[in-house]
């Protein structure tokens, strides 16, 4: 929402925004870069939208009995999903559309870098916080650009995906996350389908070659693909590797980041970029917030603050930082009742097949987005399916510093993981403190 | 407005007045805080 606001913003539209969040005056450094970018904000009460406004912009999130939406339909001021605002901006530009359950925020940062380093200037919108673009006034999920190029993360979770009609598309992996396979394979061909020029594909992903595409560049870590790298190394603070004779540096560690930025390079080939100067864009490209972040080291302790919540990945992260360290000690986070519902039997045997027995697992309460619930299940229900690691379930946030400090010795990793809830990376920091 | 915005708003012909709520949601799965 806020990449959007951003956008229009810089268009020359007049942008407001409302947040419960502003109003419990949380998140503060957040709202202070939208205030400073020009960009009005309201308080989020009954009989709170200002005078003037044509157009309201909600998000799935938004129920439809919100006091705001309400008004809004009794005032005649139309209701729009950010997802429609969006495609509006979207279909009318040389549109660039970055999709998959897994991948899609780093995807659109590594081809936003790549388009800068080319100079072509691209407007993008995404859903992660592209580092390099975050300033004073700039959250960094988005930029307006002066070209007639528009890169967008677009969403299968909630269906709005076959409202965009890229030219060029990216699919990175398709898996069971919100919905079930059967239900995303009918959203993912249709946006197959309404793909003008080319698709780009993860050839290694089964799911996504299943579906009918007329015009494919297809990439794949290993195997026979359009693009393979060769002579692969990793550490823990990224990988190099050389495609087509040309030596590509990355500052985002782990095999999952390789295939992600085959998927931006497979972009750049197809709208004629040449390899070294795609190789100096990926080389610029300093990650996503909260992808694997490094928050610090204290007593040879590594801190990690990481958004990963679905089961692939948890399973890439895992896989990751294993490479950092000798222990893992993972903070989870489950994300709303329902996904949690939904997939804990997938997200425990992640956990179970991706941590070993000398590892640690501690589960926070669910996260807690408002709303109406179902609010019967709680983390406890995951851990009991989880098999393998050290299991403790931290009720308050307190607890789980206290046996971390008790058990973390030097040469452990921990990670903070757990999606859209800023008050974990400040919770990752204060793990980094205790420990100091 | 800036140049961009005749060149790439073809479907937004007049200057929106619009409030977003919920402003500060990120990601492209907006629809997951939905429980």
């Amino acid at each position: 929402m806020s990449a959007l606001a951003h956008v229009l913003h810089e268009r020359g539209h007049w942008v407001g925004g409302s947040d419960r969040s502003n109003d419990q005056k949380l998140n503060q450094h957040f709202f202070r870069k939208l205030l400073r970018q020009g960009i009005l904000l309201y308080p989020q009460t009954a009989n709170s939208l200002p005078d003037g406004i044509t157009t309201l912009v909600v998000s799935t999130a938004i129920e439809s009995n919100n006091p705001d939406v309400l008004q809004a339909g009794a005032r005649g001021i139309s209701v729009q999903h950010r997802a429609a605002m969006l495609a509006s901006l979207f279909n009318s530009s040389f549109g660039i559309g970055i999709a998959g359950t897994s991948g899609k925020s780093t995807v659109t940062g590594m081809v936003a870098s790549i388009l800068d380093a080319a100079g072509k200037d691209p407007t993008v919108v995404n859903g992660g916080i592209i580092k390099q673009y975050a300033t004073r006034t700039r959250i960094g999920n988005a930029k307006n650009g002066s070209s007639e190029i528009l890169v967008a993360e677009v969403d299968e979770s909630d269906g709005t995906i076959t409202n965009f009609f890229p030219r060029i598309g990216v699919i990175t992996n398709v898996s069971k996350d919100h919905k079930e396979i059967s239900e995303l394979t009918p959203l993912f061909q249709t946006f197959t389908d309404q793909t003008a020029e080319c698709l780009v594909i993860n050839g290694e992903c089964s799911m996504v070659c299943t579906l009918r595409a007329h015009h494919a560049l297809r990439f794949g870590v290993e195997g026979k693909h359009d693009l393979v790298p060769e002579s692969v190394s990793s550490d823990a603070a990224g990988s190099r590797f050389v495609l087509q004779g040309t030596l590509f540096r990355l500052r985002v560690p782990g095999k999952h980041n390789i295939a992600n930025a085959l998927a931006a390079i497979g972009v750049g080939l197809l709208l004629n970029i040449p390899l070294p100067v795609i190789s100096h864009g990926l080389a610029l490209f300093r990650g996503i917030k909260r992808r694997l972040e490094l928050v610090g080291n204290a007593r040879g302790i590594t801190v990690i603050d990481d958004f990963a919540h679905n089961p692939d990945k948890i399973a890439a992260s895992l896989a990751t930082l294993k490479t950092m360290g000798t222990r893992l000690i993972i903070v989870f986070q489950p994300h709303g009742y329902g996904p949690t519902r939904f997939l804990k039997n997938d997200l425990a045997r992640t956990f179970s097949e991706g941590l070993r027995q000398q590892d640690m697992l501690i589960c926070l309460k669910i996260y807690d987005a408002g709303g109406t619930a179902d609010r019967s299940i709680t983390s406890q229900d995951l851990l009991d399916l989880i098999h393998g690691p050290q299991l403790f379930y931290a009720v308050e946030r307190l607890e789980a510093i206290a046996e971390i400090c008790r058990v973390a010795k030097p040469g452990d990793v921990i990670a903070v993981m757990g999606a859209r809830d800023d008050t974990l990376s400040v919770f990752a920091r204060k793990i980094l403190k205790a420990l100091t | 407005m800036n140049k961009a915005l005749a060149v790439a708003t073809d479907r937004i012909t007049y200057e929106l007045r619009c409030l977003i709520l919920s402003v500060s949601e990120m990601g492209s799965a907006d629809g997951f805080g939905k429980q």
